[in-house]
């Protein structure tokens, strides 16, 4: 599953990220790592982009960009807690 | 040796806040990442030099604004680095913290958004993180505390770091992983974060909303026109004539005294150029301060982060991004700072694209002339004929920024990666330095640039060459319905400023710019020459150092020459069968 194929107001979490361009590794500096949950809060009203929610910030990607994160449902409910 | 200390952190951190409380400067600042584009420095207490920064996530550079930092701080010019993190989100901000600890530089933290964190029950236990990064932690508010000496001189008495390397891996992924397991481990069991109800702000539920978000948008547009040239911005504009009107008088009844007759060169000059024409220009003073007040709020606020978020959508269609919308938005006030920031877009042909489409948006400086002729000629109903200025100026861009997507910018693909900040209320400290600083701007501009363009065209109209240029041009308008030499000259002079086409409008007809020189389909006309023909000398400017081509620059001239001539013939020609 990708991140852009996840539904507003679910959680996921990261499986990992493509760092085969600049982006990808932007990605990774901004706390999108293996392990991270990540929530999609918000979806702009032309279907793109879309805003997430990780680490207790609000970031928004294009679906294109989301597309570049590997994503399993989220099943720790730990990361959570934070 | 001076010491010099950076500013160094994520963007909107409060880096430039704290900067301008330090130096006493009055930088922009604007709750949205990105405000900052260009190193600048100051003085705090007159002898240790202050650098503000544009901000950055990590030591790996992305778009141009942020390799103005990541090459600052790598140059190690500085004695010190102020790591300024952010108290409401220390996790990222941290990511940083641990690789400028790699580098060979003296740096401490600084813990901002103190106030906020201790709002919403966020505790941070700064000694223990101290002992764990092995440098000085300060606790801040860069809007609230009154004494920063503090947080200076721990900076200057702080030597290098000693931290053990966070280990690197073949994978970018891999070592990104490590990083934050390893703040997540050892920084973050200081920090206590209450569990969130909800991480989406009631205002974020209306402003996002799929349904409401884009009508919303709209409305405070909208408001923004209406509160400008409706009722509070028509009260302004009467008072201002009002003073003006005072003033004039005043001068005048002082020459007759002095024995001067109104035939005199003196006479005229002062009261058509300097009264009529330069204070014509300075009695939009209040009415453009309201605007940049009502777009210094929408900045502050948080909303331009979410403005480019729902039009991103839209704006892709034009060659354009989401981001577009803060330099476009900020074109409504002056083009120079808008084209600048066109920085903030990473893709260089959106950049670009951006920059160049601005000085179609009606900038302040074009307010004064709508507003005056359009009232001249049509009365109460004026607004109308703004509204439709402000209407064709973003048609124009979109227009543009279209026509070049289907021909010339196929297939590009950006990246629209925002961080969306919290809402937050204005300082009245920042507004009151944004206030400031435009009427400075304004006021400095009218007594220079505008009056010596205003001496300069009065002087053509004395040695009578004025009407021989007009002669020269006026074949050039009168397919436009504006083909005299006097009104050819004024559209002209715009150049120079665009206030300057209402100075020396007024200036060339008397005291009272009046209706009878136009129709309504030729002030239409002569409107949307204003709006979209070359920009004026300093937007002008600023273009060719963002485009960096001289080869484009040209192309860009002709485009907007020929695209101006054409459009203002077509309003013509329409508004003549229509009106
Ligand atoms: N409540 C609170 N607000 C702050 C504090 N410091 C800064 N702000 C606000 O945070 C927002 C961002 O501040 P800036 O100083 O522009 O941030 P910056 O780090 O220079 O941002 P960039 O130039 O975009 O990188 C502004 O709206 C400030 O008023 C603080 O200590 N407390
Ligand atoms: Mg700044």
């Amino acid at each position: 599953m990708r991140l852009n194929d996840v539904k507003p107001g679910e959680k996921c979490v990261i499986k990992s990220v493509k760092t085969h361009n600049t982006f990808g590794k932007r990605l990774c500096d901004l706390g999108f790592v293996e392990g991270t949950g990540v929530t999609v809060l918000a979806v702009a009203p032309l279907g793109d982009p879309i805003e997430f929610y990780l680490r207790g910030y609000r970031i928004t990607l294009r679906k294109n960009e989301a597309a570049l994160v590997e994503v399993v449902p989220d099943e720790r409910e730990r990361i959570w807690k934070r | 040796m001076e010491k010099i200390i950076a500013l160094v952190g994520n963007p909107n951190c409060g880096k430039t806040t704290l900067f301008n409380r330090l130096t006493g400067s009055s930088a922009r600042v604007g709750n949205w990442p990105g405000v900052t584009i260009e190193k600048r420095s100051g003085y705090y207490r007159g002898i240790i030099s202050i650098v503000d920064l544009p901000g950055i996530y990590a030591l790996s550079s992305f778009s141009p604004e942020e390799k103005v930092a990541f090459d600052y701080i790598t140059a190690k010019k500085a004695d010190a680095v102020i790591n300024i993190v952010d108290a409401t989100c220390m996790e990222r901000s941290l990511y940083l913290t641990t690789q400028l600890l790699e580098m060979d530089i003296p740096v401490i933290v600084a813990v901002n958004f103190m106030d906020e964190a201790k709002r919403r029950g966020i505790k941070i236990d700064i000694s223990a993180l101290a002992e764990k990064l092995g440098i000085e932690v300060v606790p801040l508010s860069a809007v609230k505390d009154k004494n920063f000496d503090t947080l200076i001189n721990a900076a200057l008495k702080m030597n290098k770091p000693i931290f053990a390397p966070v280990r690197k891996y073949e994978s970018y992924q891999k070592s990104a992983l490590e990083r934050y397991n390893l703040i997540e481990q050892k920084f973050m069991p200081h920090i206590i974060v209450p569990p969130k109800i909800s991480v989406t702000s009631v205002f974020d539920k209306i402003a996002l909303n799929k349904f409401f978000a884009l009508p919303i948008f709209a409305v405070i547009m909208l408001f923004v026109f209406y509160i400008v040239f409706g009722s509070v911005g028509n009260i302004l504009k009467t008072a201002a004539r009002f003073l003006m009107s005072v003033l004039s008088n005043g001068a005048e009844n002082m020459l007759i005294k002095l024995g001067l007759k109104s035939t005199d060169f003196l006479y005229s000059l002062l009261l058509d150029g300097v009264f009529g024409g330069v204070g014509e220009v300075l009695c939009f003073l209040p009415q453009i301060l309201l605007l940049f007040l009502l777009l210094s709020l929408i900045e502050a606020s948080g909303y331009m982060a979410r403005a480019a978020f729902l039009t991103d959508g839209v704006l892709r269609r034009f060659s354009l991004t989401g981001k577009s919308v803060v330099p476009l938005l900020m074109g409504f006030g002056c083009s120079v700072p808008a084209i600048m920031s066109s920085r903030i877009i990473e893709n260089p042909s959106q950049r670009r694209m951006t920059a160049l489409l601005i000085p179609f948006m009606p900038c302040s400086a074009k307010l004064p002339v709508f507003v005056l002729l359009s009232s001249a000629v049509m009365g109460e109903k004026y607004w109308l004929a703004v509204a439709f200025m402000y209407l064709l100026g973003i048609a124009s861009a979109l227009f543009t920024g279209g026509t070049v997507k289907r021909t010339l910018l196929k297939g590009n693909n950006s990246t629209f990666l925002t961080e969306l900040p919290d809402y937050r209320l204005p300082t009245l400290r920042n507004i009151a330095a944004t206030l400031k600083e435009k009427s400075a701007h304004f006021v400095s501009k009218a007594g220079t640039v505008i009056l010596l363009g205003t001496f300069f065209v009065f002087v053509l109209r004395e040695t009578g060459l004025l009407n021989f240029i007009g002669g020269l041009l006026s074949p050039i308008f009168l397919p436009l319905g504006f083909g005299t030499a006097e009104l050819s000259v004024s559209a002209i002079s715009g150049f120079i400023a665009k206030e300057m086409v209402v100075s020396t409008l007024a200036m060339l007809s008397g005291d009272e710019i009046s209706g009878d020189i136009f129709t309504v389909a030729s002030m239409l006309s002569f409107l949307t020459y204003c709006l979209i023909s070359p920009p004026c000398m300093a937007s002008c400017a600023a273009l060719i150092g963002e485009i960096k081509s001289a080869k484009l620059s040209f192309g860009v001239l002709i485009y907007y020459l020929t695209f101006s001539w054409l459009v203002s013939f077509i309003v013509y020609r329409t508004a003549l069968i229509v009106i």
